[in-house]
């Protein structure tokens, strides 16, 4: 979907090029877009290429500033959902932004073994979009309550929701008034 | 009635069965929240406690989830900005400023300087209002009462310069993609000048009433402390990671708006605990008041306070008023909304409380198809029960003021 830089003599940034030569099949696209350079991994790689990028010391991402799903119904056929990283690497001032693809129901690795501030961040993805992490202590909902019926952030769910659900979830919660006729 | 509203959140409180065979070694299960003043807003910890120990800390939150995301998705690009500032409504400014920049960089808009000049002023005055609201709440919580009752007159000053210049002492929309639609009012530089004037001993009398303090220092000294490794395994930003030694600051890493022609520095703590940070809030403040400073010497008195980008900026509201092709553009713009071009930006800015960070995929129509926030309070929270375990009952209350969250912002 991004505007790709064009002519065949596009340069490899430098963290694509040893990405490639250490995991041969890792790298499936990267794009850079108003100087910002994201790749995409693929998710069988995902968790070996994210120790490698936190422990090698030419890169020393260290910091994982944030992590979001993205339910890309709308703009691709396959895989379903994004789920993207924004790295920093407080030594050496860099950033980089990871993407990997995961289908409806399915799973990807999950990072909160690499990075422990994942953990939160990965329940709220889990929360919003159904989108389940292999490997994460603690995988509940953390927004929404716990017996919520439905992921809400998904391009399929209306803004105000499914209102038949929550009227019977709050009469379940004993709440007397209903919002619906 | 009210235990029926609430149970559904985490209330699977278990026992195990060694906690009901040994009577004497029992876990105590404290419910802390949500209603609980020193958790400043609606946020609930349930804490299994051996006598006065914690043993485990289960943070329990979402009390205050208004779903943010699916309302940024369902806006158009201008219509978001509001809703920042319900996110942390200690320091709007700061998430308007977050977000337009953002969408300035998602397609391509350059601000004006004198924008700029104001916008860091705008952001650094919101600071010092935040971290003076999370002084006197953090010092009323752990003893010092008189506190807050002198912090919140300054912090009414700063509001009251949000109110003339936005009209909005909290929920402010101050600003715009482009720069800013309205001029600085008539005399409010002046004010912002007498506020410079007087802060700095009003900051030296906050100091007089906590440094020889023995109840702040000795709840404060060597509590909650935080390794360099930890502060970045566990994505801290902000205080929370210069209390720790690490000197990562967004306005000094990757200088945004015109912080690199200021000359500041970026406070760093030595151990670690409660203590280091709060002294590396109480010098970021002095830093934000010196560039506050510099800035009214460097901003241009005159010039262009808005960018003049016809795609995505909005015309000024006094042209739009006077003349017919701006009146159209207005009219458009506001109807249509500006449509960004293809792509995807992550911007972080350095708020008062950490990295706040807008990740914004367009797919070229007015809406945006996706924009994740990345709320400052919500990552850095995530590591209270790390801090809280083995610590005391009350030490929670010294752990979640030193963290400095506001419930807005992690439940969004």
């Amino acid at each position: 979907m991004q505007e790709q830089p064009s002519g065949p003599a596009r340069q490899e940034p430098s963290v694509v090029v040893a990405l490639r030569e250490r995991f041969p099949e890792a790298v499936e696209e990267f794009n850079i877009y108003r100087g910002q350079l994201t790749v995409r991994i693929r998710p069988a790689d995902l968790y070996a290429v994210c120790v490698y990028l936190r422990d090698e010391p030419e890169w020393r991402f260290t910091l994982l500033a944030d992590l979001c799903g993205v339910d890309m119904l709308r703009l691709r056929d396959q895989p379903r959902f994004d789920v993207v990283y924004q790295l920093y690497s407080v030594e050496h001032n860099r950033q980089l932004r990871l993407k990997a693809g995961v289908d409806e129901w399915g799973s990807v690795d999950s990072v909160t073994p690499i990075w422990p501030g994942g953990d939160w961040q990965e329940r709220e993805a889990y929360d919003m979009f159904g989108i389940i992490f292999d490997g994460h202590p603690d995988l509940r909902r953390i927004l929404l309550p716990d017996d919520w019926h439905e992921f809400p952030l998904r391009k399929d769910v209306a803004q105000e929701g499914n209102r038949l659900e929550a009227d019977r979830w709050l009469s379940q919660q004993g709440v007397p008034i209903r919002l619906t006729e | 009635m009210t235990s029926s509203l609430i149970p559904s959140r985490g209330t699977e409180i278990e026992i195990t069965e060694e906690q009901q065979v040994d009577d004497v070694h029992r876990l105590i299960t404290l419910n802390m929240g949500p209603q609980h003043p020193s958790t400043h807003g609606v946020f609930r910890v349930v804490l299994d406690l051996e006598g006065e120990v914690i043993v485990n800390a289960r943070p329990v939150m979402g009390y205050l989830h208004r779903g943010v995301e699916k309302l940024f998705e369902n806006h158009r690009y201008p219509q978001i900005i509001p809703w920042t500032d319900r996110t942390d409504y200690a320091a709007a400014p700061n998430n308007n400023l977050g977000l337009c920049m953002a969408i300035e960089k998602l397609c391509g808009v350059e601000v004006p300087e004198r924008a700029e000049y104001f916008r860091v002023i705008l952001a650094e005055l919101s600071r010092i209002s935040s971290h003076l609201l999370w002084l006197g709440t953090h010092a009323l919580d752990i003893g010092a009462l008189s506190m807050v009752l002198y912090t919140f007159r300054e912090r009414e000053m700063i509001l009251d310069l949000f109110d003339k210049f936005g009209g909005a002492r909290l929920t402010t929309n101050i600003m715009e993609i482009g720069g800013f639609t309205r001029d600085i009012p008539d005399g409010w530089l002046d004010e912002l000048r007498e506020f410079v004037k007087i802060f700095p001993s009003r900051q030296a009398d906050y100091v007089d009433l906590l440094s020889a303090n023995p109840i702040w220092l000795n709840r404060t000294k060597g509590i909650g402390i935080i390794t360099a490794e930890d502060a970045q395994a566990y994505s801290l930003t902000g205080p929370m990671i210069r209390g720790s030694g690490v000197a990562y600051d967004i306005r000094k890493a990757r200088p945004y708006l015109v912080y690199d022609r200021l000359d500041w520095e970026v406070p760093i703590g030595e151990n670690g605990d409660t203590y280091d940070r709060y002294l590396v809030r109480m010098e970021e403040m002095r830093q934000s008041l010196s560039m506050i400073e510099q800035c009214l010497d460097q901003m241009p008195s005159d010039g262009p306070f808005l960018a003049r980008e016809s795609n995505y900026v909005q015309p000024p509201h006094l042209a739009s008023q006077y003349n017919a092709e701006d009146m159209q553009r207005h009219f458009v713009w506001t109807i249509k909304g500006p449509r960004p071009p293809r792509g995807e930006v992550y911007v972080a800015t350095e708020g008062p409380k950490g990295e706040i960070g807008f990740y914004i995929i367009s797919d070229g129509s007015s809406v945006p198809y996706r924009i994740h926030y990345r709320a400052p309070s919500f990552v850095n929270l995530q590591i209270l029960p790390k801090l809280a375990q083995g610590a005391m009952l009350a030490d929670v209350v010294a752990l979640i003021g030193t963290i400095d969250i506001v419930l807005g912002d992690v439940d969004r």
